[in-house]
């Protein structure tokens, strides 16, 4: 299908776990620097052929750098707000009612925002206040605050097995693994060299977790032994963004990076790029992949376009 | 909020010790105890020969005038876990900055054991640490860096009254410079002597910088109340403020040079110096363009292994946009005031600090009320940019 264009810079895109056809998009003025930002609801068209069409859309005083899809409520997503505030939206709402909350916490921006997929009640966000916040939909203030990071926090990632488990990436290197039972993080992971600017857990064996990282490499690590990777992915030329595993192959990864591809990994096989994607002509900084559907796989970049499309087709065919 | 932040981090390794460590050998008492067997605790055993390489980094007198957040964060990036650390941190106690000469004795002699137990592969960035290593005199530094601190602050509290003293200061600042450089051969001979001029030109050289800054924070405040008549007074004023920094920067260069001449360390604050020390990677990524005498990049630094990605063209334009002071013109909806005076409060808490003013870009976040640190945001992590906002 046609790629849906946005007006702003696009920043990351979430397949709704819901809704096979919707999917939700935050994006940013001026590449995020300075200005307002948007939050877009697409539904995608049964047909190939059939152009993307924006069922609701959300301005914001400041970019949208991430969002989440409730696990709970159908039509509940929540932003990641470049001003430190975190806000809550109803699609089911008339767009004069939203957002539903502004949770106003965090003292730097919200970078990185995931949805608890076991618990179901609870959302972490993760900030460059070098934070991590847990937060429960009902509640206006947060549950938890975890402060141990030395830089900005990119992402935080809930381990699909173990409701009380995350992890961590951040602009320290490093890669913590918390429990929301323990007062500090229970292990540290020197991950890379460079900055660790994505993490994600294999949804399948739930001690396999893979980083991405400035230094172009994305790094495969299982935690019962932390200290050497179980494989480093080379191929990208520039930054990693974004790395995530397949909710339906367990070694099969997705990632996007500033030299503007999208690239599928198999790290359990010899040569483990199974795929590249080219279609971005700027920076590549958001990518998903499809819970509801298999091989179905979303990008944006902010080349202000919004890709869908089906592993193995070309992204850019009408 | 900022100072209860620093108690947050401040608690949190304390916290946490207790429960890991009960965690290796038995069930806490907590409610809800993890299992001791639970993957996801890191459950090796402290290895003495990694808390021996902490205690030496951490008994070096540089790394001991460095924030604790540092310290650790460095640790921790060398693959140490928490118990290693803070067994470290038990044996190498706290110290205040008045530490006496007499560790200093033992601290030099294994500073060049820890700069082989701790160093790694020299990066790109960092020069050979050998020269800076072992050679400091630890007395007249201490003095020399509580002197240059106490006149930046005095300095840097009376900015409000200091405006009218640029025009006299700044041919004094050149005519200073000029005498300094000139004077290169004759500080080796006359070493003793020279040491207190030199501290006492150095905190000169600071009050007059200190003087600069308070122009500049006079300058902020001003860019507040500022009307759009006045927006080409504002690209005066930053033509101005360039051209101050370039007269600190010259000034720093020219104190380094003559502190290698006469043996003296530099009165850059240790994290920084530690980048050289341990030749490994410095404890905030992307402070290797820190390292001073090897020059600064005015563009997007270079660390040594990742390379820059090419920027949009439009980027660049809304990034100098912004850098003027401009809005771009597609902002509509209100943005809040935040964050627009950053790049003026940090040229006055690094000239406070005695460091080289960094690249504009760069945003300070106060960690706590006395201290400043140059944070980089980085929207594109190893790019500097700048977030900021101003007022609709």
């Amino acid at each position: 299908m046609p790629a849906f264009k946005i007006p702003f810079n696009g920043y990351s895109v979430k397949f709704s776990p819901f809704y096979e056809n919707r999917l939700a998009v935050a994006t940013a003025q001026n590449f995020g620097i300075l200005g307002n930002g948007r939050v877009h609801v697409l539904s995608i068209p049964p047909s190939p052929g059939a152009p993307i069409v924006e069922t609701a859309a959300y301005d914001t005083a400041d970019a949208v750098y991430d969002l989440a899809w409730s696990e709970s409520h159908d039509s509940l997503l929540v932003a990641a707000i470049a001003d430190g505030s975190v806000k809550v939206y109803d699609t089911s709402l008339p767009p004069a009612s939203n957002p539903l909350r502004s949770l106003q916490e965090h003292t730097r921006e919200v970078h990185a925002v995931d949805y608890n997929p076991s618990r179901r009640d609870s959302f972490l966000t993760a900030s460059w206040d070098d934070s991590i916040k847990l937060w429960t939909v009902d509640r206006p203030i947060s549950v938890r605050t975890f402060k141990e990071h030395a830089y900005c926090v990119y992402a935080a990632a809930w381990n699909p097995r173990h409701a009380d488990v995350f992890a961590s990436a951040s602009g320290d290197c490093t890669v913590r693994v918390w429990d929301v039972r323990e007062p500090g993080s229970t292990m540290i992971i020197p991950a890379h060299d460079f900055e660790v600017l994505y993490t994600d857990w294999n949804k399948y064996d739930d001690c396999i977790l893979a980083t991405a990282s400035v230094d172009k490499s994305i790094r495969v690590w299982d935690v019962r032994s932390f200290r050497v990777p179980v494989t480093v992915l080379n191929g990208h030329n520039y930054a990693v963004r974004k790395v995530k595993f397949s909710p339906h192959r367990g070694s099969l990864m997705i990632s996007c990076s500033y030299d503007m591809t999208v690239c599928l990994w198999d790290y359990m096989v010899e040569d483990a790029l199974v795929g590249r994607y080219d279609h971005h002509t700027e920076f590549a900084v958001g990518v998903d992949m499809s819970v509801l559907v298999e091989g179905l796989l979303a990008s944006t970049g902010w080349d202000e376009l919004v890709y869908v499309w089906q592993h193995g087709t070309d992204p850019r065919a009408p | 909020m900022a100072g209860a932040s620093t108690d947050v981090k401040a608690e949190n390794p304390v916290d946490a010790e207790a429960p890991n460590e009960a965690n290796q050998t038995a069930p806490m008492g907590m409610d809800k105890p993890i299992s001791p067997s639970s993957v996801f605790v890191n459950s090796e055993p402290i290895r003495p020969e990694q808390v021996e390489n902490a205690v030496k980094f951490l008994s070096h007198p540089k790394v001991r005038g460095s924030p604790v957040m540092y310290r650790r964060s460095f640790l921790e990036k060398k693959g140490l876990t928490k118990e290693e650390i803070d067994e470290a941190f038990r044996r190498v106690p706290d110290p205040s900055p008045t530490v006496q000469a007499a560790q200093d004795a033992p601290a030099k002699t294994v500073s060049n054991a820890q700069a082989q137990a701790i160093g790694q592969v020299p990066q790109a960035t960092t020069p050979a640490p050998a020269g800076v290593a072992s050679t400091h005199v630890s007395g007249p530094r201490f003095h020399w860096t509580h002197a240059l601190y106490a006149i930046g602050i005095v300095a840097v509290s009376g900015a409000g009254t200091a405006v009218l003293f640029k025009s006299v200061v700044a041919p004094r600042l050149k005519s200073w410079v000029r005498k300094i450089t000139s004077e290169d051969e004759h500080d080796v001979a006359i070493k003793t002597g020279s040491k207190p001029s030199i501290a006492e030109e150095t905190a000169a050289a600071a009050k007059s910088a200190a003087d600069a800054a308070a122009q500049v924070a006079k300058a902020s405040q001003e860019l507040m109340t500022m009307s759009t008549g006045e927006r080409r007074n504002l690209r005066d004023l930053m033509d101005m403020l360039d051209a101050q920094l370039h007269e600190i920067r010259a000034m720093n260069f020219s104190i380094r040079k003559l502190e290698d001449q006469a043996n003296i360390s530099s009165a850059v604050p240790s994290y920084i110096q530690d980048s050289r020390v341990s030749s490994s990677k410095p404890y905030v990524n992307g402070k290797a363009e820190f390292d001073t005498l090897s020059g600064r990049s005015t563009s997007p630094p270079a660390l040594a292994k990742p390379s820059v990605p090419p920027h949009p063209k439009s980027y660049m334009e809304i990034m100098a946009m912004v850098q003027r002071g401009e809005r771009p013109p597609n902002v509509k909806v209100s943005c809040f005031f935040t964050d627009f005076l950053y790049p003026y409060q940090l040229c006055a808490g690094m000239v406070q600090r005695g460091e080289r003013p960094p690249n504009i870009f760069d945003i300070i976040v106060p960690i706590h009320q006395s201290e400043i640190l140059c944070r980089k945001l980085t929207i594109l992590p190893q790019i500097h940019t700048s977030r900021y906002q101003i007022p609709v």
